[in-house]
């Protein structure tokens, strides 16, 4: 078959729409006699609520109705948790939409002001009197367990949220062996800020009892499946629809309290309200990120052989467990602690912690950032107690292309992989040999130099469902795709994936332009609206090409399977004796003599002959549930420069090497790598959400909070192999994470390898020129650089 | 965070403005608005009237020609970038004004502005303490000139009165040859968390002459660096003075700022630095 688009640079279609400003994200949106939503949220991190007043809000101009939660609270539902890791001992506690008699969280929802603009809707806001009792706050996950601190709830009495275990019993090589290096690690907490922040716009027919729910969300069909529990709308009565949303990195996976209330509001109002967050409520109302405290041990021996690895680890969960969130610090993470490396033993052990913080899900790599960031780090740890240079201990210790497939201590099939390839295509690219003598040339003149290595391996492309069952997921992860071929031969594309700045309506349509052998000019890809899509799991976990495109290649190939079948008919020739290339189909040897699928889908249309036994029309539905995850992997390079006297860490080169399999689209992939690697820098050097004793949220906007920025970054430079994965037809792995996951070690370890001679084996991230110049500061008082 | 209903008046005159100010204790001046408007919508400021200046010609004057250099209060960043004879005269004010946030609020933001806002970690404060900036204000009453010495009161607080309006900046001259701002900035803010501006001019044998050299950020307020700028006079500049300026000028800062993430001795280790790379800019190549 020719493929055409295959690999080739197409422009992203989406982005026409969005730079003339004529997306439709859900703020964009107006309704006739549409209202306004403002939430007032709770400014304390822990009260007991005695009394709501809302007589004199009532009263403001414009304000149709104020609710609190004991309004609420006998018709909704609460907001539930759709992940339930198997043998967790995992703590439902309920979270109503509002807060009732307690809050326990900033930010948490107290009341909703509807009104009829905006404006009057927040003046209104600050006329809510509430009368709180403040209680004693904890937002350290490993703090909250002792016992002498707050409890927030009753269900879970030693603030508890999950104890997960995974892995073999690592006790016995640990006991005999020469070398065993430990280091505790800090993984801060991150709040995702993607540009478009939350939005929900809810309008309901109570003559027929349909509601559509504008939504910002990565999976539409998830929402519309808790939404209509928790509301009590029959399911094919609720549609959502979200057509341009604008990032989310996870942030926008979870079931929002502040949907829910809006929906609720529009029901019973009866008038079309819409909501948006504000940028400092993003801060503290939408899901955060990350936030370990990560005890890592690894045996091994002298020359450099890694034997066990086991990680002990507290995770913050936040308040309330949110609808990914307690899959985040266990399956996605626990299982894959062993990163690229062949470790016969690993174990992990994993608290779940309630905490008086905004909850914590799903961020940009979700779990495999955290598990690769501690095994790179303890890789280099170790490397350097054992003398050796942490490539040279990479090599030894990845699994070997044979290897393949490699199941890893916990069971994990990995499919595909060429890791020295990735690390020597790195090490060329850098000429590392060169590098290692600049930086011991710069040392000798008093400048600190350092080159950093990830050598990583994720999980992703989730599915298959069977998994997601077995670690208790409470969806599918299959995907679905329909091909509907009209009478012209234009094509529209619907995907259960759920895009929102990946790219996929570009990259599926080349999938479906090369199929069907149609321009891409007549093709559109619809997704994001539970009615026009019949099912579908959302775009997270770098599923979408992986699954959502596994799914349009089987739909693909069953409208080419159908439509050879006519062409046969119109060919007068048996269905046998029918080529079929580049949407073309001719008996063999008569390439002359062929018909396009564009003339057969007229022919299907119109039924005037058909063969005997084929249903006219040409539109196919497929649902495809892959094999297994896919594991892309790479090598990862940071180099860095350390201003002693300012402690500034400046990125002086940065190289991806990644895999994904093949390339659909290298312009997108290598866009998904260069946001991936910024995130994940991020991460590393800059961002740190900041929560003082009191609960309150120090780093509440962007004035403290740091945001990586272009000028922090030199070109960022990208490499691929290409080793497909047997797991799904494409051959393709995901890669929206990859960046974000490799990342983040490769900067601190480049960093600590420039702070080696002033002795400094670890900081906590970020690491902000005060923390290392602070650490610069403690060597010279012990003598100085050695 | 949406600001308080107020009221709006767009000023014509500076005589307008003032009448205005004058009949409404609450009102505020409105011109870039870019440390205001953020204000209001946090509700940490409340004016029942903002009174707009930005359309008032007179505030947007830039008089480089005459004896002195008087920049209009309502003279926007970007323009002060664009004037050649200023970037000639006084390169400083570009450099400081070029890091000052991003385009856009290079865009809107206005030298008067950033003077009465009196943000202690505004870039141009040390510019206004280097080159001795004269403050030009006026009131319905009349009209005074505020020296730079007498300008910063507090953090956020200048000696600019409720119902008066600065309406010009004035640096005298002469203006020494060698200048230079260097800045070290807060990753998320962008605002300076050391921010030196130094002027000076070297006579024929090299010495230094008429240091003016302050530091804006690093500090509880923008300080002038006094104490280096009277030691190094009549010295060369080389490594040892300049190492020893920078350890002397940080000391004439206080610094009781301490906001966890940059502590106090790290904001002076800062200024001392920003200090010796400012100087090592003006010394003979």
């Amino acid at each position: 078959m020719s493929r055409k688009l295959w690999g080739e640079n197409v422009a992203r279609r989406e982005d026409i729409r969005l730079v003339q400003g004529q997306g439709q994200f859900t703020d964009d949106r107006v309704l006739p006699g549409m209202l306004y939503a403002a939430i007032l949220r709770s400014p304390h991190a822990h009260a007991k609520i005695r009394q709501i007043d809302v007589a004199s809000a009532q009263k403001m101009p414009g304000v149709i109705k104020v609710y609190t939660g004991s309004m609420v609270s006998g018709h909704l539902g609460t907001i539930p948790t759709a992940w339930i890791p198997p043998d967790s001992q995992l703590k439902m506690v309920p979270h109503p939409p509002l807060a009732v008699d307690r809050v326990r969280y900033v930010g948490e929802a107290v009341a909703l002001v509807v009104a009829q603009d905006p404006y009057q809707a927040e003046e209104a806001l600050y006329r809510i009197l509430v009368d709180y009792e403040p209680l004693p706050a904890i937002s350290d996950p490993v703090q909250a367990l002792e016992s002498s601190s707050p409890r927030l709830h009753e269900e879970a009495p030693e603030n508890v949220a999950l104890h997960w275990k995974v892995g073999t019993d690592t006790d016995e090589v640990f006991s005999g062996a020469d070398v065993v290096v430990r280091q505790t690690f800090r993984q801060q907490r991150l709040i995702p800020n993607p540009m478009e922040p939350r939005s929900a716009l809810v309008q309901y027919n109570s003559a027929t009892g349909d509601m559509t729910a504008w939504l910002t969300t990565q999976n539409p069909h998830i929402h519309r499946f808790l939404m209509s529990g928790i509301l009590g709308i029959p399911e094919h009565k609720l549609r959502v629809i979200a057509q341009d949303v604008g990032g989310g990195f996870g942030s926008k996976i979870a079931c929002y309290a502040d949907e829910v209330l809006t929906a609720f509001a529009a029901r019973d109002l009866m008038r079309p309200v819409k909501w948006t967050e504000s940028r400092s409520e993003h801060f503290v109302a939408t899901t955060h990120g990350r936030d370990h405290y990560d005890e890592v041990e690894l045996a091994g021996t002298k020359a450099g052989r890694v034997l066990a690895v086991r990680v002990k680890t507290y995770a913050n969960m936040g308040a309330y467990l949110s609808t990914a969130g307690p899959g985040v610090p266990t399956i996605l993470f626990g299982l894959i602690v062993n990163g690229a490396y062949d470790i016969a033993q690993a174990s992990a052990e994993v608290y779940g912690v309630f905490t008086n913080t905004t909850p914590v899900d799903a961020y940009r790599g979700a779990g495999r950032p955290e598990a690769t960031f501690l095994i790179e780090r303890i890789m280099d740890v170790y490397a350097r107690e054992i003398g050796m240079d942490p490539v040279e201990l990479r090599r030894i210790n990845l699994i070997k292309k044979e290897q393949f497939p490699y199941t890893n201590p916990f069971g994990i099939v990995y499919d595909s992989g060429d890791y020295h390839q990735t690390l020597d295509l790195a090490l060329k690219t850098l000429d590392y040999a060169s590098l290692r003598q600049e930086r011991e040339a710069l040392r000798r003149q008093h400048k600190y130099m350092g080159v950093g290595f990830s050598t990583y391996v994720e999980m992703c492309g989730l599915g298959p469902s069977q998994v997601a069952g077995a670690v208790g997921f409470q969806g599918g992860l299959w995907e679905s795709a329909t091909i509907r071929l009209h009478p012209t031969g234009k094509a529209t594309v619907l995907t259960g994936a759920s895009p929102h700045g990946q790219g996929e309506e570009t990259t599926f349509g080349q999938i479906v332009a090369d199929r069907l052998g149609i321009p891409l000019e007549d093709i559109d890809v619809v997704h994001g609206d539970t009615d026009r899509v019949s099912m579908g799991w959302g775009t997270y976990g770098s599923r979408s090409t992986a699954v959502g495109g596994g799914a349009l290649a089987k739909a693909a190939d069953r409208i080419v399977e159908k439509a050879k079948i006519i062409a046969a008919h119109m060919l007068e020739v048996p269905v046998g004796a029918v080529q079929y290339d580049a949407g073309q189909f001719y008996p063999e040897g008569s390439r002359e003599r062929a018909v396009g699928i564009q003339d057969v889908t007229l022919q299907a249309h119109l039924g005037w002959n058909l063969p005997e036994g084929v249903e006219p029309g040409m539109e196919v539905s497929a649902f495809y549930d892959p094999t297994n995850f896919t594991y892309p992997f790479g090598t990862h390079v940071a180099v860095v420069s350390v201003d002693p006297d300012t402690g500034e860490v400046k990125l002086l080169r940065y190289l991806a090497v990644d895999d994904c399999g093949p390339a659909i689209n290298p312009m997108i992939v290598e866009g998904q790598v260069h946001g991936g690697v910024v995130q994940g820098v991020g991460q590393a050097l800059y961002e740190g959400a900041v929560y003082d004793g009191d609960g309150q949220l120090v780093s509440g906007s962007f004035m403290d909070y740091a945001m990586p920025k272009a000028r922090f970054f030199p070109r960022l430079e990208t490499q691929r192999t290409e080793t497909p994965s047997p797991h799904n037809p494409l051959g393709v792995k995901g890669v929206g994470e990859t960046g974000t996951i490799a990342s983040t070690p490769a900067v601190v370890n480049a960093v600590m390898d420039a702070l080696s001679s002033f002795g400094v084996v670890n900081l906590d991230m970020p690491l902000t020129p005060p923390k290392v110049w602070q650490a610069i500061q403690t060597s010279m008082a012990k003598g100085g650089p050695s | 965070m949406i600001a308080a209903e107020i009221g709006y008046e767009r000023a014509k005159t500076i005589e307008e403005a003032l009448s205005l100010l004058s009949q409404d204790v609450d009102a505020k001046l409105l011109s870039g608005g870019h440390s205001l408007v953020p204000l209001m919508k946090l509700r940490l400021a409340q004016p029942s009237t903002l009174i707009d200046v930005s359309k008032i010609p007179e505030l947007r004057t830039l008089d480089v020609e005459s004896e002195r250099i008087t920049i209009g209060a309502g003279v926007r960043y970007f323009e002060l970038l664009g004037d050649t004879r200023l970037e000639e005269l006084m390169p400083v004010i570009a450099q400081a004004t070029s890091v000052i946030a991003d385009p856009q609020v290079r865009h809107r933001g206005t030298i008067g502005g950033a003077a009465v806002h009196a943000d202690p970690t505004s870039d141009l404060a040390a510019v206004f303490l280097a080159l001795e900036a004269r403050f030009h204000i006026r009131s319905a009453a009349g009209r005074r000139i505020v020296p730079i010495e007498d300008w910063y009161l507090a953090p956020l607080t200048s000696a600019l009165e409720r119902d008066e309006m600065l309406v010009a900046v004035e640096f005298p001259r002469p203006i020494p040859r060698r200048q230079a701002y260097v800045k070290f900035s807060h990753p998320a803010s962008g605002y300076a968390l050391a921010g030196v501006a130094a002027i000076m001019d070297l006579t024929q044998h090299g010495l230094v002459q008429g240091a003016g050299i302050a530091v804006t950020g690093a500090a509880t307020m923008p300080f002038r660096a006094s104490t280096a700028e009277a030691w190094l006079q009549g010295r060369p500049l080389n490594a040892e003075s300049v190492a020893m300026a920078a350890q002397v000028g940080a000391d004439d800062g206080t610094y009781d700022a301490d906001d966890g993430q940059y502590p106090a001795v790290y904001r002076k280790n800062l200024a001392r630095v920003m200090l010796a790379r400012a100087l090592e800019k003006l010394a003979p190549q």
